[in-house]
Protein backbone atom coordinates (compact mmCIF):
# COMPACT_ATOMS: atom_id res chain seq x y z
CA UNK A 1 0.00 0.00 0.00
CA UNK A 2 2.78 2.36 0.97
CA UNK A 3 4.61 1.37 -2.16
CA UNK A 4 1.54 2.23 -4.28
CA UNK A 5 1.26 5.59 -2.57
CA UNK A 6 4.86 6.38 -3.42
CA UNK A 7 4.51 5.28 -7.05
CA UNK A 8 1.33 7.32 -7.66
CA UNK A 9 2.93 10.76 -7.36
CA UNK A 10 5.83 9.48 -9.44
CA UNK A 11 3.42 8.45 -12.21
CA UNK A 12 1.65 11.77 -11.87
CA UNK A 13 5.00 13.47 -12.33
CA UNK A 14 5.67 11.47 -15.47
CA UNK A 15 2.23 12.28 -16.82
CA UNK A 16 2.93 15.86 -16.02
CA UNK A 17 5.74 15.86 -18.56
CA UNK A 18 3.53 15.73 -21.64
CA UNK A 19 1.46 18.44 -20.01
CA UNK A 20 4.64 20.49 -19.62
CA UNK A 21 5.51 19.93 -23.21
CA UNK A 22 2.07 21.16 -24.19
CA UNK A 23 2.96 24.50 -22.65
CA UNK A 24 5.82 25.01 -25.07
CA UNK A 25 3.79 25.83 -28.19
CA UNK A 26 2.12 28.59 -26.18
CA UNK A 27 5.51 30.10 -25.30
CA UNK A 28 7.21 29.44 -28.64
CA UNK A 29 5.48 32.22 -30.64
CA UNK A 30 6.39 34.72 -27.91
CA UNK A 31 10.06 33.78 -28.23
CA UNK A 32 9.83 34.11 -32.03
CA UNK A 33 8.10 37.49 -31.65
CA UNK A 34 10.89 38.70 -29.37
CA UNK A 35 13.50 37.47 -31.82
CA UNK A 36 11.66 39.15 -34.67
CA UNK A 37 11.41 42.38 -32.68
CA UNK A 38 15.11 42.23 -31.82
CA UNK A 39 16.01 41.56 -35.47
CA UNK A 40 13.83 44.49 -36.55
CA UNK A 41 15.41 46.80 -33.96
CA UNK A 42 18.87 45.64 -35.09
CA UNK A 43 18.03 46.31 -38.75
CA UNK A 44 16.50 49.73 -38.07
CA UNK A 45 19.46 50.73 -35.90
CA UNK A 46 21.92 49.67 -38.61
CA UNK A 47 19.91 51.70 -41.16
CA UNK A 48 20.06 54.76 -38.89
CA UNK A 49 23.83 54.31 -38.54
CA UNK A 50 24.30 53.89 -42.31
CA UNK A 51 22.14 56.95 -43.04
CA UNK A 52 24.10 59.01 -40.50
CA UNK A 53 27.38 58.05 -42.18
CA UNK A 54 25.90 58.89 -45.62
CA UNK A 55 24.73 62.33 -44.42
CA UNK A 56 28.14 63.02 -42.86
CA UNK A 57 29.91 62.09 -46.12
CA UNK A 58 27.62 64.46 -48.08
CA UNK A 59 28.18 67.21 -45.49
CA UNK A 60 31.96 66.79 -45.57
CA UNK A 61 31.98 66.98 -49.38
CA UNK A 62 30.03 70.27 -49.23
CA UNK A 63 32.45 71.63 -46.61
CA UNK A 64 35.41 70.66 -48.84
CA UNK A 65 33.78 72.22 -51.91
CA UNK A 66 32.76 75.46 -50.15
CA UNK A 67 36.21 76.00 -48.69
CA UNK A 68 38.15 75.15 -51.84
CA UNK A 69 35.95 77.47 -53.97
CA UNK A 70 36.38 80.31 -51.48
CA UNK A 71 32.67 80.48 -50.54
CA UNK A 72 33.62 79.89 -46.92
CA UNK A 73 36.57 81.06 -44.89
CA UNK A 74 38.88 78.53 -43.26
CA UNK A 75 37.26 79.30 -39.88
CA UNK A 76 33.74 78.65 -41.20
CA UNK A 77 34.82 75.37 -42.79
CA UNK A 78 36.75 74.25 -39.72
CA UNK A 79 33.83 75.00 -37.41
CA UNK A 80 31.45 72.81 -39.46
CA UNK A 81 34.08 70.09 -39.92
CA UNK A 82 34.77 69.93 -36.18
CA UNK A 83 31.06 69.29 -35.60
CA UNK A 84 31.04 66.64 -38.32
CA UNK A 85 34.08 64.85 -36.81
CA UNK A 86 32.49 64.90 -33.35
CA UNK A 87 29.24 63.44 -34.70
CA UNK A 88 31.07 60.74 -36.69
CA UNK A 89 32.70 59.54 -33.46
CA UNK A 90 29.24 59.30 -31.89
CA UNK A 91 28.02 57.25 -34.87
CA UNK A 92 31.08 54.98 -34.39
CA UNK A 93 30.07 54.52 -30.74
CA UNK A 94 26.52 53.57 -31.75
CA UNK A 95 27.94 51.06 -34.24
CA UNK A 96 30.24 49.57 -31.58
CA UNK A 97 27.29 49.20 -29.18
CA UNK A 98 25.37 47.39 -31.94
CA UNK A 99 28.29 45.05 -32.67
CA UNK A 100 28.55 44.25 -28.95
CA UNK A 101 24.86 43.28 -28.99
CA UNK A 102 23.65 46.24 -26.91
CA UNK A 103 20.76 46.82 -29.29
CA UNK A 104 18.76 49.16 -27.05
CA UNK A 105 21.78 51.31 -26.27
CA UNK A 106 22.75 51.40 -29.96
CA UNK A 107 19.15 52.22 -30.96
CA UNK A 108 18.97 55.22 -28.61
CA UNK A 109 22.43 56.47 -29.62
CA UNK A 110 21.75 56.03 -33.35
CA UNK A 111 18.40 57.87 -33.21
CA UNK A 112 19.91 60.78 -31.26
CA UNK A 113 22.96 61.15 -33.47
CA UNK A 114 20.93 60.84 -36.68
CA UNK A 115 18.81 63.83 -35.58
CA UNK A 116 21.98 65.85 -34.86
CA UNK A 117 23.60 64.88 -38.15
CA UNK A 118 20.48 65.89 -40.07
CA UNK A 119 20.49 69.25 -38.29
CA UNK A 120 24.15 69.74 -39.19
CA UNK A 121 23.39 68.99 -42.86
CA UNK A 122 20.59 71.60 -42.83
CA UNK A 123 22.89 74.13 -41.16
CA UNK A 124 25.61 73.53 -43.72
CA UNK A 125 23.14 73.81 -46.63
CA UNK A 126 21.73 77.05 -45.18
CA UNK A 127 25.22 78.45 -44.67
CA UNK A 128 26.06 77.50 -48.26
CA UNK A 129 23.04 79.52 -49.42
CA UNK A 130 24.32 82.44 -47.35
CA UNK A 131 21.33 82.40 -44.96
CA UNK B 1 32.48 94.60 -60.57
CA UNK B 2 32.38 93.94 -56.82
CA UNK B 3 28.61 93.49 -57.12
CA UNK B 4 29.07 90.97 -59.97
CA UNK B 5 31.53 89.07 -57.81
CA UNK B 6 28.94 88.98 -55.00
CA UNK B 7 26.27 87.62 -57.34
CA UNK B 8 28.69 85.01 -58.66
CA UNK B 9 29.48 83.97 -55.10
CA UNK B 10 25.77 83.65 -54.29
CA UNK B 11 25.24 81.58 -57.44
CA UNK B 12 28.16 79.35 -56.42
CA UNK B 13 26.61 78.96 -52.98
CA UNK B 14 23.25 78.06 -54.53
CA UNK B 15 24.90 75.43 -56.70
CA UNK B 16 26.79 74.09 -53.66
CA UNK B 17 23.53 73.77 -51.71
CA UNK B 18 21.90 72.01 -54.66
CA UNK B 19 24.86 69.66 -54.89
CA UNK B 20 24.54 68.94 -51.15
CA UNK B 21 21.04 67.64 -51.75
CA UNK B 22 21.97 65.41 -54.65
CA UNK B 23 25.21 64.26 -52.94
CA UNK B 24 23.19 62.22 -50.47
CA UNK B 25 21.31 60.59 -53.33
CA UNK B 26 24.61 59.69 -54.98
CA UNK B 27 25.81 57.96 -51.80
CA UNK B 28 22.52 56.07 -51.43
CA UNK B 29 22.87 54.89 -55.06
CA UNK B 30 26.42 53.74 -54.31
CA UNK B 31 25.19 51.75 -51.30
CA UNK B 32 22.53 50.11 -53.51
CA UNK B 33 25.31 49.04 -55.87
CA UNK B 34 27.20 47.40 -52.98
CA UNK B 35 23.97 45.64 -52.00
CA UNK B 36 23.58 44.29 -55.54
CA UNK B 37 27.23 43.22 -55.53
CA UNK B 38 26.41 40.99 -52.57
CA UNK B 39 28.06 42.96 -49.76
CA UNK B 40 26.78 42.09 -46.30
CA UNK B 41 25.15 44.82 -44.17
CA UNK B 42 28.24 44.74 -41.91
CA UNK B 43 30.56 45.27 -44.88
CA UNK B 44 28.40 48.15 -46.15
CA UNK B 45 28.46 49.91 -42.76
CA UNK B 46 32.22 49.42 -42.64
CA UNK B 47 32.61 50.92 -46.15
CA UNK B 48 30.43 53.89 -45.20
CA UNK B 49 32.51 54.50 -42.06
CA UNK B 50 35.71 54.42 -44.15
CA UNK B 51 34.16 56.85 -46.67
CA UNK B 52 33.12 59.20 -43.84
CA UNK B 53 36.69 59.22 -42.50
CA UNK B 54 38.11 59.76 -45.99
CA UNK B 55 35.74 62.68 -46.68
CA UNK B 56 36.75 64.22 -43.33
CA UNK B 57 40.42 64.00 -44.32
CA UNK B 58 39.73 65.60 -47.73
CA UNK B 59 37.71 68.43 -46.17
CA UNK B 60 40.48 68.99 -43.61
CA UNK B 61 43.07 69.15 -46.40
CA UNK B 62 40.95 71.71 -48.31
CA UNK B 63 40.77 73.83 -45.14
CA UNK B 64 44.50 73.53 -44.48
CA UNK B 65 45.35 74.42 -48.10
CA UNK B 66 42.96 77.41 -48.26
CA UNK B 67 44.48 80.87 -47.95
CA UNK B 68 44.07 82.62 -44.58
Amino acid sequence: MLRKLLIFPLLLGLWGCPGGLNVQPVHAPIVIDNEAAAAKAFRLTRNAIDESYAILIATNRVIESNVSTGIWTKAQGQSHLNQSKKFRKSVDEAENALLLGNINDAKVRAAAIKALVLRLQIEVAQAARGE
Amino acid sequence: MAKDKGVAKLLDAGIAAYLANIERGVIVAEVRQWELAGKTPEEMTSLLRAMAQESEAKAQKAIDDAPD
